[in-house]
């Protein structure tokens, strides 16, 4: 939906950008009055939005496997075309890629994988905007590598962040949520300085 | 095939941005094994004109077609087996090693489930000895200069193995020295490899010596099209880019020379 409104006879990250940001604040006004009118169960809701993987056990793993394994099937061959996509659409195209699909597909694929994450763990947004480009800052930015290297990675920070969670203030445990928006935030502050 | 057939050509292009026409009906046919340059004003429409002859922009009316087919409706795979094209404006990470993104140009001729086919690396290691690439193939783009830069891209269009070569101002930013070396090599392509060359150059000396046909743009039409004696003239000069210019020959080339004198 965000790229259909950001299309206007072709794509820019900037306008990508600022229709995510209208997109959200529109369905977070729409979360804020569900939270208004019913204040009485807003506890799961809370606890949703927050993120965390407490409680969560196999069940919910088989209950996403089949889309994490669907979803890395499809990611894991695209590495080369992603590769090509970084050099801009121009040259890519003029390499023989064809640009709107390969970006149309990937982010579909990455929405779709996002979401399944989501229906488990809540909004633990932080890992998204760290994990891959700490990744990108330690083995640079093949995608061969960067796309397995995210996922692996990604799964040890959420893991020691819980770890951390639970004990560092034993035995009130804070959410995994705010460790991870903690650490994320000044990380990505620092990355936007970098640029 | 004949010597003398189209390769590419445009039939009633027209192009506009946001309510501005930048090309008008513009038609244009371009030969095969020949070295043509395209010169002309700021905004004249030269960049615009080789990002719709390389499918980047699609006009809103007209043709584009290569060996008689409208690259619009072909796969675009299939293009990229036989038109390269190097912009001016690119990106890369600077971490990408030299080999690799050469080995990019063989995209085109790749399945998805094909690795490192043998093929493709007689190719790749024929377009670095050609473009004398191979000494800092493990290095990263980072660490190269301009000039070598420069090499690496045109190696990464060479390995797509084309038919036509599209190049905009490929000598922008370069020294002197390298200058001449993108020019020789990509004359030295078309000799050999009889690989059809569509350029825009700034230097109109440099495009009298190195082109078998000039292309002068203005408005978004052509104004011109012809070897460099017949477009190279005083004239020309002055009413394409308001400059008063003396045009002298060349006594070891015999081509075209101008040295611009002042604006008109």
């Amino acid at each position: 939906m965000i790229y259909i409104l950001a299309w206007r006879g072709g794509i820019q990250p900037m306008r990508i950008i600022l229709a995510g940001v209208a997109v959200a604040a529109f369905l977070g006004a729409g979360i804020s009055a569900l939270m208004v009118f019913y204040s009485d169960r807003i506890h799961g809701a809370l606890m949703f939005m927050n993120g965390g993987i407490s409680g969560r056990s196999w069940p919910h793993v088989w209950m996403i496997l089949p889309y994490t394994i669907g979803g890395l099937l499809i990611t894991l061959p695209m590495a080369e075309k992603m590769n090509i996509l970084v050099l801009g659409d121009d040259v890519a195209r003029g390499l023989g890629l064809n640009v709107e699909w390969v970006r149309l597909g990937m982010t579909a694929v990455a929405a779709f994988l996002a979401a399944s994450a989501v229906s488990v763990v809540g909004l633990l947004g932080f890992v998204g905007l760290i994990v891959p480009h700490s990744v990108r800052l330690m083995i640079g930015s093949d995608y061969k590598y960067l796309f397995p290297g995210s996922a692996l990675f990604g799964a040890a920070v959420v893991m020691y962040s819980d770890t951390f969670a639970r004990t560092a203030f034993s035995p009130v445990e804070i959410p995994v949520g705010v460790v991870m928006a903690v650490l994320g935030a000044p990380f990505f502050l620092y990355l936007l300085r970098r640029d | 095939m004949k010597k003398n057939l189209e390769i590419l050509s445009a039939e009633n292009i027209h192009v506009k941005y946001k309510e501005k026409a930048v090309l008008k009906d513009l038609t244009l046919n371009i030969k095969k094994g020949r070295v043509v340059s395209i010169i002309g004003p700021n905004g004249s429409g030269k960049t615009t004109l080789i990002r719709t002859l390389s499918r980047n922009i699609k006009p809103e009316k007209g043709l584009v077609l290569m060996n008689g087919k409208n690259i619009f409706s072909l796969n675009t795979k299939k293009v990229a087996k036989e038109m390269a094209v190097l912009m001016q404006v690119r990106s890369c990470p600077n971490d990408i090693i030299v080999r690799d993104l050469i080995s990019y140009g063989r995209f085109a001729h790749k399945e998805w489930w094909q690795g490192k086919e043998t093929k493709d690396q007689e190719v790749i290691e024929w377009t670095m000895e050609r473009t004398r690439t191979k000494v800092f193939e493990d290095r990263p783009i980072g660490a190269l200069s301009g000039g070598e830069m420069q090499r690496v891209w045109i190696a990464m269009a060479l390995a797509q193995k084309p038919q036509v070569l599209i190049l905009d101002e490929p000598t922008t930013y370069l020294d002197i020295c390298h200058q001449l070396e993108i020019l020789e090599l990509v004359k030295s392509l078309n000799r050999t490899e009889g690989i059809t060359v569509v350029m825009v150059l700034h230097d109109i000396n440099q495009a009298s010596r190195y082109s078998d046909e000039i292309l002068v743009m203005k408005e978004g039409e052509i104004y011109i099209q012809g070897t460099p004696k017949d477009v190279i003239t005083k004239e020309v000069i002055k009413e394409v880019f308001s400059v008063d210019a003396r045009v002298h020959y060349c006594d070891q080339t015999g081509m075209p020379l101008c040295y611009p004198d002042k604006v008109v």
